[in-house]
């Protein structure tokens, strides 16, 4: 005899049969986390300008003509619109093309910095991390000496020891942001450390290289693009802050900071020449900061 | 005076959260009442919705849990009816509550007189010198002698035991009609878990004081109880003297809880403990089926004899046991109540298992 | 509780011996200092002497130990440009700048743990997604180029406030706002993270067991346990801040150490650089000590560790 109930009971266990695979529940928390869409989509926007540069951009950023300097942007001057979208700087460049340029910049040194500084902080962190006692003190120190040290200060330091240029400023960054890595990495990598596989892997005798490679960096690969996204911004920032005061990269190279620090004797008269590299700046930090923190809640959600 | 004064009244008591699934029903048409210099003690197992019960009488359940009661009320006066302001003049005033990790309800940052101090301000505006005086006589009573020297201390350097006598004095300081002890003793140890007992019943004795003791431990119920309710997913199984539970208990579930309790002399030394197979059903959305599916064990009939059921209410399948009208047992399908082999006496019951 | 604080003490000395040998180290190696004295049209011997005179000659390792020893003693040199003692022209700016960055962080405090009090009552609601909404804003903005917008907006346009100098209070509004804001976004989140565990505590619920109304529940009871971590952060951030003053003394002509330092850097001045590095390190060492110190404090298991 069917009832009613025993009906109801077999359509919930049909539910169970049709659990959602993790792969539908990593789509669906993607598409709830509006701040990852948001931040991904103009990210990937921003890098496409910037790879795309050399096709999108209307002129050569460093093509100049004194006789067409600091002609106005299309809200200011309907004439010179078509030719000129965002007018041209002080020594006549077209601005739209330097604007577009400029995203290489900030990208390429957002990325290597991070590179440079990934390797190390990650390889100090877990190093520190498995090894423990007295390498971790070690390890600790070092850490805390670097944050001791005034990143700005010193950067500009090192940029007057060894002259200003772009391969200075990603080195210079690259060797000071890798603190937050190594912080990071030390304390995954000691929860892990005591995870029931990885005393496994020991106790079948796998060499440490093999363990930490094979067994840990898997577990830790997520954070890790969490804390890449925090210093990539923080490091396009710091370049520009650099270029800005006339400590990083040099001139006629279109970035962002420089392009500030250019147009900043023209702000009372020009203020488009400061309000447009400044833009392009807090849209690219804006969507790497929401792609990591979007990044970080997609991922603590698997976690849990 | 009226010995059976009733203090607080509750009756078909619900508390549902909304959950991604559906929703919860945490506590389920919950009716108890206690009397005043009563000991009313509510068992049961963990996520029983015994907590939720009590923080619920208290107006502090945690703001997606819904209440619906048709009665509660705290010396005839409903509390569903007040304001939260009108509501917080009755906690630590009329009612109090005592909880069940002393280690983290005293609030870090402040001294002990501080945090004892304030209700007396709060209820009954004190000058600072009079409540003093009155906390120092409380702290004593609970059994904190000398008193004046824990007054200038914080929590973290008084040790559990203490911190719950502290709890204890906080919640006797406006001499309430009702205290709520929320598993007081849970997180102690053994023998400052007697000395807790000791001073609760004999406070109990001198304010004469309702309580409602909630608890997960038979051993406690023993000791402590006047009557016992004994809840199990969210509804109330069986409820009745304390005497009457241990000696006839009707409900399979009570059964299952008694034959976990060793008894020095009456179980064999060898013999492993007694345990309730299975888990507690889910009870997200409505129930389908039996609340005790897969929870039986034949030992609760060999073990138990059985009793003679008298029932009192057709809807909710509830019986009294051996006609005492205080011991009522309650089943949550024919099943539960076949299986239990109760011989039952009077109405409809009777012709349908015959 | 005293052996850890000795130890603490004895690492924050070891962290900036080692941070002065660095950035010794950094500016002697690379570049000649002893050309940027004598000045471009100096011929070799010129040269050669100021080589001899500030003992450039000697082994960097030397001229280290002869820097610290001196330091030790409370003499930072001489700089090269002005010839002044760099203690008297750091002493004498420092004071603009601890004005700014304590203006700053209080600035930060002021807007921060009301918002993420408030955003830590109601979660998810308007008031919190608007705060969440700030907090993300405000960590993409470039503060040189914010303090810039100030400037158009606030001095040029509307006319509202100087835009250079530090002879008055207002004087101080744009930088401190500029530098200030930038720390309130990691200080709100602090706050409400903070404040959100806090009101589930158990002791919270105590607090409303005995019948306390909700503004005592919320100032007394709540916030002082919440607030902690976040003056903590705080004292972290002033360090970072003094840092940060050098971008915004440059643009806003404030002529603090930050300022001081940029100047210094233009003209290659090193012991003014090296004196100022210190301090910076100096202050960052004493206020992680302060932070970690009142967290042991609060936290008796810190120091058994």
């Amino acid at each position: 005899m069917t009832t009613i109930p025993s009906l109801i009971r077999s359509q919930q266990t049909a539910e169970e049969i049709l659990e959602p695979t993790p792969m539908m529940k990593l789509r669906r928390r993607v598409f709830k986390n509006h701040s990852f869409l948001i931040g991904a989509l103009t990210l990937i926007f921003i890098i496409t300008i910037a790879v795309l540069a050399p096709f999108i951009a209307p002129h050569d950023p460093y093509d100049q003509d004194l006789s067409r300097r600091l002609i106005n942007p299309f809200w200011h001057d309907k004439k010179t619109a078509d030719l000129y979208v965002f007018g041209t700087d002080k020594v006549g460049r077209d601005y739209l093309s330097r604007v577009i340029y400029g995203a290489q910049i900030s990208l390429l040194i957002g990325f290597l910095t991070v590179l440079i500084s990934g390797v190390i902080g990650t390889a100090l962190g877990v190093i520190a991390g498995y090894f423990g006692g007295r390498v971790d003190m070690v390890v600790n120190f070092i850490i805390n000496t670097r944050l001791a040290m005034p990143v700005f200060l010193v950067a500009m330091a090192a940029v007057v020891a060894f002259g200003a240029s772009i391969h200075v400023v990603i080195m210079v960054l690259g060797l000071f942001l890798w603190d937050r890595f190594a912080v990071v990495m030390r304390s995954i990598t000691m929860q892990a450390r005591d995870l029931d596989y990885v005393s496994a892997a020991r106790a079948i005798g796998c060499s440490t290289p093999y363990i930490i490679i094979r067994e840990i960096f898997p577990n830790v690969l997520s954070s890790l693009t969490v804390v890449a996204t925090v210093e990539m911004a923080n490091a396009i920032l710091l370049e520009a802050a650099l270029s800005f005061l006339g400590f990083g990269v040099q001139a006629p190279t279109p970035s962002w900071g420089l392009m500030l620090n250019e147009g900043r004797e023209y702000m009372f008269f020009s203020p488009w020449l400061l309000a447009l590299p400044g833009t392009g700046l807090f849209l690219l930090v804006l969507a790497i900061n929401l792609f990591g923190d979007g990044l970080r809640d997609v991922t603590l959600e698997r976690e849990r | 005076m009226d010995k059976n004064e009733v203090v607080l009244e509750v009756k078909n008591l619900s508390i549902d959260i909304p959950v991604s699934q559906g929703v919860l029903h945490a506590v389920d048409k919950v009716n108890l009442h206690v009397d005043r210099g009563e000991i009313l003690c509510v068992v049961g197992e963990s996520g029983c919705g015994k907590s939720l019960t009590s923080l619920a009488i208290m107006g502090l359940l945690p703001k997606n849990a819904q209440r619906s009661a048709e009665m509660l009320e705290l010396k005839q006066e409903d509390l569903q009816k007040l304001t939260e302001r009108q509501l917080s003049d009755i906690r630590g005033n009329r009612m109090a509550m005592i909880f069940q990790e002393p280690m983290t309800s005293l609030n870090p940052s402040f001294t002990i007189e501080n945090q004892l101090l304030e209700p007396l301000f709060r209820h009954r505006g004190l000058s600072k010198h009079d409540a003093r005086s009155l906390v120092i006589e409380m702290l004593e009573l609970v059994g904190i002698k000398p008193a004046e020297p824990r007054l200038r201390q914080y929590p973290h350097q008084l040790s559990g035991g203490l911190r719950q006598r502290v709890m204890i004095a906080m919640s006797l300081l406006c001499n309430p009609d009702l205290i709520i002890a929320d598993e007081p003793t849970t997180a102690l140890d053994v023998t400052i878990q007697a000395q807790i007992l000791e001073l609760m019943m004999g406070l109990r004795e001198k304010f004469k004081t309702g309580i409602l003791f909630i608890t997960h431990d038979m051993g406690v119920v023993a000791n402590i109880a006047d009557r016992v309710a004994v809840m199990y997913a969210g509804q109330i199984v069986e409820e009745g003297p304390v005497a009457e539970i241990f000696d006839n208990p009707a409900h399979p579930y009570t059964r299952g809880l008694m034959s976990c309790i060793p008894v020095p002399g009456k179980v064999d030394r060898d013999s492993a403990l007694g345990t309730i197979p299975g888990m507690v059903p889910s009870i997200v959305n409505e129930f389908q089926s039996c609340r005790f599916a897969g929870r039986w064990d034949e030992n609760y009939e060999e073990n138990f004899t059985p009793c003679n059921l008298t029932e009192v209410s057709t809807e909710k399948r509830s019986f009294k046991v051996n006609s005492n009208k205080n011991h009522l047992v309650h089943f949550c399908c024919d099943q539960c109540l076949d299986q239990s082999q109760h011989t039952l006496t009077e109405g409809r019951w009777l012709c349908r298992t015959q | 509780m005293i052996v850890y604080t000795i130890k603490r003490i004895f690492v924050a000395f070891l962290i900036l011996l080692v941070v002065s040998g660095l950035t010794f180290s950094l500016s002697h190696l690379s570049a000649d200092p002893a050309l940027t004295i004598a000045g471009e049209q100096a011929s070799d011997e010129d040269i050669e002497a100021v080589r001899k005179l500030y003992g450039f000659d000697k082994p960097v390792v030397e001229q280290y130990f002869n820097w610290l020893s001196s330091a030790l003693q409370g003499d930072l040199g001489k700089s090269y440009h002005y010839k002044a003692p760099v203690v008297e022209m750091i002493s004498g700016r420092i004071g603009t700048t601890m004005t700014l960055g304590f203006l700053a962080i209080l600035f930060a405090l002021v807007v921060s743990i009301p918002l993420g009090t408030i955003a830590a009552m109601r979660p998810n609601s308007i008031i919190d997604r608007f705060a969440l909404l700030l907090a993300v804003f405000g960590q993409a903005l470039p503060t040189f180029w914010f303090a810039l917008m100030m400037i158009i907006l606030f001095g040029v346009w509307l006319r509202w406030l100087p835009i250079s100098g530090n002879t008055s209070w207002a004087h101080f509004v744009m930088p401190t706002i500029a530098l200030g804001y930038y720390a309130t976004p990691a200080l709100m989140r602090l706050t409400r993270a903070g404040m959100i565990e806090v009101l589930s505590s158990d002791y919270i619920r105590t607090a409303k067991a005995k019948g306390l109304l909700p503004v005592s529940v919320l100032f007394k009871h709540a916030l002082r346990n919440a607030i902690i971590p976040v003056v903590a952060l705080a004292a972290v951030w002033f360090g970072f801040m003094l840092g940060g003053s050098i971008v915004i003394e440059t643009i806003f002509n404030l002529k603090g150490i930050g300022w001081l330092s940029y100047d210094a850097l233009l003209r290659s001045d090193l012991p003014v650089v090296q004196a100022i590095v210190l301090i910076f390190a100096s202050f960052y060492v004493i206020l992680t000590l302060f932070a970690d110190l009142l967290n042991a404090y609060l936290d008796p298991r810190i120091s058994v560790r």
